[in-house]
């Protein structure tokens, strides 16, 4: 029994290990090989330029879009859920957002391409709806439910107590939250967004479909109505199409380390704010 | 033996700080407080006693409309704060809470340092840091602290005893300067020696407020109350001054309970 | 009326316009699947193959395929999960080595799915030359749900109270016996809970499996473990990309509800197995 399970306790703490090492040994030709300006704007394999500039980009400016419109909107969502009186508005709202924050991301995606793409390229007059924009607004949905959840999670886990001695000195409940219970929540907030925020990052289906694949900086450089590609959706158009080997491959795959590298920063430190203990009064 | 009318036994020289008319509040389905008439007397040291989950912090958290944040909570009837109706007469709920302070039976601080708790509930943006200090010294010294925390007016709240924590509560509420306090077993968390401190802050206080206060501790009562409210499941069996109520002349039910032998309700 | 009150006002205004935009968001998403989802699933459109490029005819072989994934890769999660639960719970003795073990395997939490799809490329496919086949997908979805699965069954294992593990040894049992009789029962929940979370989720997931382990059409049922099927997930991917096509985004749709619905079974089935199997204990 101790051997089992001492070699299962191996053989999962190591599958991290064997995925970065892969990860590191094939962008090696990439990083060391011939002499590639990785950093530069241009992607255009044809030519052996591979500038990940763009696809770096493109994911970055997705991302805030999406956080910076689903935060605000989760947060307050959250504190009205939180707060309210009616336990059963409560209960529906949680069991339906559960069931949300479950649906795959694939068909986010195909609500992206049925719906959102075409409302934006209403909306804008322009000839394709397969933008930044759209991107953003379609994760934005997909980690709204986690932000809602995790943050009423937070909230409601304030005691009643503290809220109920800070209202009895006479403050309105904007200040009740504003200097009581968001203080005391504050980490499991952060935590929360942390959390989306790596989903949103990691994100390839829903963000592949509506993106529009373009391997150029947006021109001007914020405009949010031009199409882009983000890392996950270069990788997720072009690994099948890519020799196994090749100098594009490589790089590829070293794209592919800087996103993990991401990614797994920000959860980890997401679960490391999740868990702290002991910050509840 | 005659039925004593409620309203002979209020002492007539001032106004009723409180006034409660056919109050009943409710939990989802059940009736937990059942008051009917109640004149709570101006400046004077009202103790509510009952036993265990008679209703007496559900009656308390009733004036102040604490309770009005439970989803089950349901009230009937009306209840008069200086002669204004707590729900009509004051639109601003804030108001009413900034007249009538809470203290609670568990102490409760924020995650600051003493003086921001002191501070906490004075949301007056113009008074000066001079005002400032001056308030937060006053309400400490009234609530017995100041020569405990003088020096560390900075370190954090949660750092206090629990004894301690209590009195920065009652300081806290004083520095909103309501004009009634309700006590919810303020003693009750600490040991003997601090809550005899406590009694003699509350005596202290009497003259600038009307309190209200919740205890099991019958002998505390005695010490300290001026008037008497005795709940039993709900319902207001008795009250009177508390010479009355300790007396021979009082209900049976009241003598036994208050006589700390067993009680039957 | 004094600025606090107007402030207090503001801020009650924006919260429910807030929660009135979630809502909204809420009842458009699900709204949107089940209307255009109801309108697709037939009987018919489950239980026969796919035709024209997934335009017209069902999803047998999809829901086959997927169901294959799922069901091979509990198997082969099941026991390493198990083991490392049981290892960090009854023999891990040092702190320190606990938390690197759960950092090791938290961190697999953090890492994008559509890696996984790339890790099994390079290694299965390209270096051991497996080439295109359902069984990587398996691999690398049991990959993905790792963690899932073994905290929630390390969890249920940390929750046992230390008497009955105290008592079983001052019974004679040996550290094994304990395990297998004591804490194995005593933690089915959370294994089984954590593992219908973690199948829930790899059900759904797309980029993991697309370049690995699925094709699109002319798939049928394997007949090896180096051939690839063609799934749920994959099946939306393909369809969706067709969307000027109305055939293909009804198909889409359809696609979608039946999957949501298959997720949402095994969600149900994790809540009931959580509440379920939970043994009763003395206080
Ligand atoms: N939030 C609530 N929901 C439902 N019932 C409640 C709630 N709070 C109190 N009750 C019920 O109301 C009744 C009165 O409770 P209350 O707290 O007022 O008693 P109490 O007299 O203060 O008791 P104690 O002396 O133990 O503090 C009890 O039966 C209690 O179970
Ligand atoms: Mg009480």
């Amino acid at each position: 029994m101790q051997r089992y399970a001492f070699l299962s306790a191996i053989i999962s703490s190591g599958l991290i290990l064997v995925i970065l090492g892969t990860l590191v040994i094939h962008s090696g030709p990439a990083l060391f090989g011939q002499d590639l300006d990785l950093f530069s704007t241009t992607w255009d394999p044809s030519q052996s330029q591979y500038g990940i500039i763009p696809m770096v980009f493109g994911t970055l400016f997705v991302m805030c879009i999406a956080m910076v419109l689903a935060l605000p909107l989760g947060i307050l969502s959250a504190i009205y859920i939180a707060e309210t009186r009616s336990d059963r508005l409560r209960r529906i709202l949680k069991s339906s957002l559960e069931v949300l924050a479950g649906i795959p991301s694939i068909i986010y995606g195909l609500i992206g391409v049925a719906y959102l793409s075409l409302w934006v390229a209403d909306g804008f007059e322009l000839q394709t709806g397969r933008v930044i924009l759209t991107a953003g607004l379609l994760l934005a949905l997909m980690i709204l439910p986690t932000i809602i959840t995790l943050s009423e999670d937070a909230i409601s886990g304030v005691s009643r107590q503290v809220r109920e001695n800070a209202a009895s000195l006479g403050l309105y409940k904007y200040e009740v939250i504003k200097h009581v219970i968001l203080p005391i929540a504050r980490p499991d907030i952060a935590g929360a967004s942390l959390l989306a925020l790596g989903r949103a990052l990691g994100e390839t289906m829903a963000v592949m479909l509506v993106i529009g694949s373009l391997d150029r900086l947006p021109s001007p450089l914020f405009n949010a109505l031009s199409s882009s590609q983000t890392i996950t959706s270069k990788l997720g158009r072009e690994i099948a199409e890519t020799p196994f080997g090749s100098t594009h491959f490589s790089v590829l795959v070293f794209m592919s380390l800087i996103l993990v590298s991401f990614t797994l920063i920000i959860t980890l430190a997401a679960q490391k704010m999740l868990n702290q203990e002991a910050r509840h009064v | 033996m005659p039925k004593p009318d409620l309203k002979l036994v209020r002492p007539l020289e001032a106004a009723p700080a409180i006034r409660l008319e056919n109050f009943q509040a409710w939990f989802g389905e059940t009736c937990v407080v059942n008051a009917g008439a109640l004149e709570v007397p101006a400046h004077k040291i009202t103790c509510l006693v009952g036993p265990s989950g008679s209703g007496k912090s559900t009656l308390l958290r009733s004036l102040n409309r604490i309770n009005d944040d439970i989803s089950a909570y349901a009230m009937q009837g009306k209840i008069f704060v200086q002669g204004q109706c707590n729900h009509a007469g004051f639109k601003d709920i804030t108001h009413l809470r900034s007249k009538v302070g809470m203290v609670f039976q568990r102490p409760c601080v924020f995650p600051c340092s003493i003086k921001e708790n002191v501070l906490f509930g004075v949301r007056d943006k113009t008074l000066s840091k001079i005002d400032r200090a001056a308030l937060v010294e006053d309400c400490l010294k009234s609530a017995a602290l100041w020569k405990e925390v003088s020096h560390r007016l900075d370190s954090p709240a949660s750092t206090l005893s629990l004894g301690q924590q209590q009195r920065l509560c009652i300081a806290r509420t004083l520095a909103v300067k309501p004009d009634i306090l309700l006590l919810d077993e303020p003693t009750a968390s600490v040991d003997p020696v601090s809550a005899r401190a406590l009694e003699t802050v509350i005596q202290d206080l009497k003259t600038r407020f009307t309190i209200i206060m919740v205890t099991h501790d019958i002998r505390q009562t005695k010490r300290i109350a001026d008037h008497v409210v005795f709940l039993c499941d709900g319902e207001i069996i008795e009250t009177g001054s508390c010479g009355h109520m300790f007396s021979k002349i009082a209900k049976p039910k009241t003598r036994t309970y208050l006589s700390e032998e067993f009680c039957d309700c | 009326m004094s600025k606090r009150a107007a402030i207090n006002i503001i801020y009650a205004g924006a919260l429910r316009v807030a929660l009135l935009v979630s809502l909204s968001i809420l009842a458009f998403l699900i709204g949107s699947i089940i209307w255009q989802g109801s309108k697709a699933l037939s009987f018919d459109f489950i239980f026969s193959d796919a035709r024209d490029f997934g335009a017209s005819g069902g999803i047998r072989y999809q829901i086959l395929g997927s169901l294959i994934l799922i069901a091979v890769s509990a198997l082969l999660v099941l026991p390493l999960a198990l083991g490392t639960a049981i290892y960090r719970s009854e023999y891990v003795t040092s702190e320190k080595l606990g938390r690197r073990i759960d950092l090791a395997i938290f961190s697999l939490n953090g890492i994008p799915s559509i890696t996984y799809g790339l890790f099994g490329l390079i290694i299965f496919v390209n270096l051991f030359g497996m080439g295109i086949s359902w069984s990587i997908g398996s691999i690398l979805l049991a990959m993905m749900i790792l963690p899932t699965v073994t905290v929630s069954s390390y969890q249920a294992m940390r929750a046992i109270p230390d008497s009955y593990r105290e008592n079983s040894i001052a019974l004679g049992l040996s550290r094994a016996q304990m395990v297998r009789r004591v804490i194995l029962p005593q933690s089915l929940h959370g294994v089984v809970t954590g593992l219908l979370i973690g199948l829930a989720r790899a059900i759904g997931e797309t980029a993991p499996i697309m370049f690995v382990a699925t094709a699109f059409s002319g798939v049928t049922w394997p007949r090896s473990i180096n051939e690839p099927v063609s799934t749920l997930p994959t099946h939306i991917l393909a369809l969706a990309q067709q969307a000027t096509n109305p055939d293909a985004l009804r198909n889409a749709w359809g696609t979608s509800f039946s999957l949501i619905l298959i997720v949402i079974l095994l969600s149900t089935l994790a809540y009931v197995a959580r509440h379920k199997l939970q043994p009763g204990r003395p206080q």
